[in-house]
């Protein structure tokens, strides 16, 4: 190991721990091929003054990141499991440059949830992306209106998690919904990937 | 929650230099540098610590480990772009277009060349 790895060895401890825990070996890596390529001593001279510079800003940005609050995060982490299928369907419809959330949206969400809900999570996210046009990204902070549909299925999904003897509605009993708005993209996607799974699901309601 | 629209330059460079395939950081870093004629030169505090945002963002995903036959016999973190980051940077390639659009109507710069 050459002098300057074990001096950027030494630098990257002053990034926070857990950071370090991911990221200091492929850093490290990324030191080395880039001193790889320096051949002179000019060239390391270089090397190091932007080193350095990126160390210096970035140190202390790794402790910020790690010390403010993530509210989007945490409030995810408290929410129930059905609550986090419609807050990622939010962030869908937003990624999607929809005002509405449509039971396409939350059909991502629940996958995310959920993925092995259906054969093939990944063709169903395709078929999804496909209808979708790409557009600018709503902020978070402005609302975005659930549409009859999805209103349609989260009520649903309550009361098949109560005839159940559930209190908390579970991203299974939101894709029974789903499932019973019949004529959607999102139920006809449901249908094709549950093979077998599908008059299961719907008998659970 | 991270949002990715206007994206910082570093964001905007990673999702670039992985819209056309799996890379890890030292490739990541050499496309940026590459598309810059070496103006753009990601350091490895500034490329992880935006990695580790784009990840919990889900923009990109780690894609494996694997080692890079061109360089060292080293294994090495691939990373991926994810349609939400394929489609946040279709989002800012077109607000950069149209910052051109109106550069252009100001005569800031001159009209684009029929090829």
């Amino acid at each position: 190991m050459s002098f300057s790895e074990k001096v950027y060895r030494f630098l990257l401890r002053a990034y926070p721990r857990n950071y370090q825990g991911r990221y200091a070996e492929p850093m490290e890596q990324l030191f080395r091929d880039r001193l790889r390529e320096a051949h002179t001593f000019a060239d390391l001279a270089v090397l190091w003054v932007r080193t350095l510079a990126d160390w210096a800003v970035s140190v202390p940005v790794r402790y910020w990141e790690g010390a403010k609050p993530h509210p989007h995060v945490l409030n995810f982490d408290s929410l129930d499991p059905a609550r986090r299928c419609l807050f990622l369907a939010r962030s869908e419809a937003s990624s999607f440059s929809r005002r509405e959330i449509k039971l396409e949206h939350l059909l991502l969400g629940i996958l995310q949830q959920e993925p092995n809900l259906v054969s093939d999570a990944g063709a169903v996210v395709r078929a999804i992306e496909a209808n979708e046009p790409a557009g600018r990204r709503i902020p978070p902070k402005e609302d975005l209106r659930l549409s009859q549909e999805t209103v349609r299925v989260w009520e649903a999904a309550k009361v098949i998690a109560q005839t159940a003897g559930r209190q908390e509605v579970a991203p299974r009993d939101l894709a029974v919904g789903i499932l019973r708005e019949t004529d959607t993209l999102a139920a006809r996607l449901l249908r094709e990937h549950t093979p077998g799974q599908s008059q299961r699901l719907s008998g659970l309601g | 929650m991270y949002s990715p629209t206007p994206l910082t330059p570093a964001v905007f460079h990673i999702l670039l230099a992985l819209s056309d395939g799996e890379r890890h950081g030292y490739g990541i870093m050499q496309e940026a540098s590459a598309r810059t004629n070496g103006k753009v030169i990601l350091g490895p505090g500034t490329l992880y610590g935006t990695i580790n945002r784009l990840l919990e963002a889900g923009l990109i995903e780690e894609a494996g480990e694997r080692s890079d036959p061109e360089l060292s016999d080293e294994r090495r973190r691939y990373y991926r772009i994810t349609g939400k980051g394929r489609r946040a940077a279709v989002t800012e390639a077109e607000r950069l277009l149209g910052l051109v659009h109106v550069a252009r109507a100001k005569h800031l710069l001159r009209p684009a060349r029929a090829v």
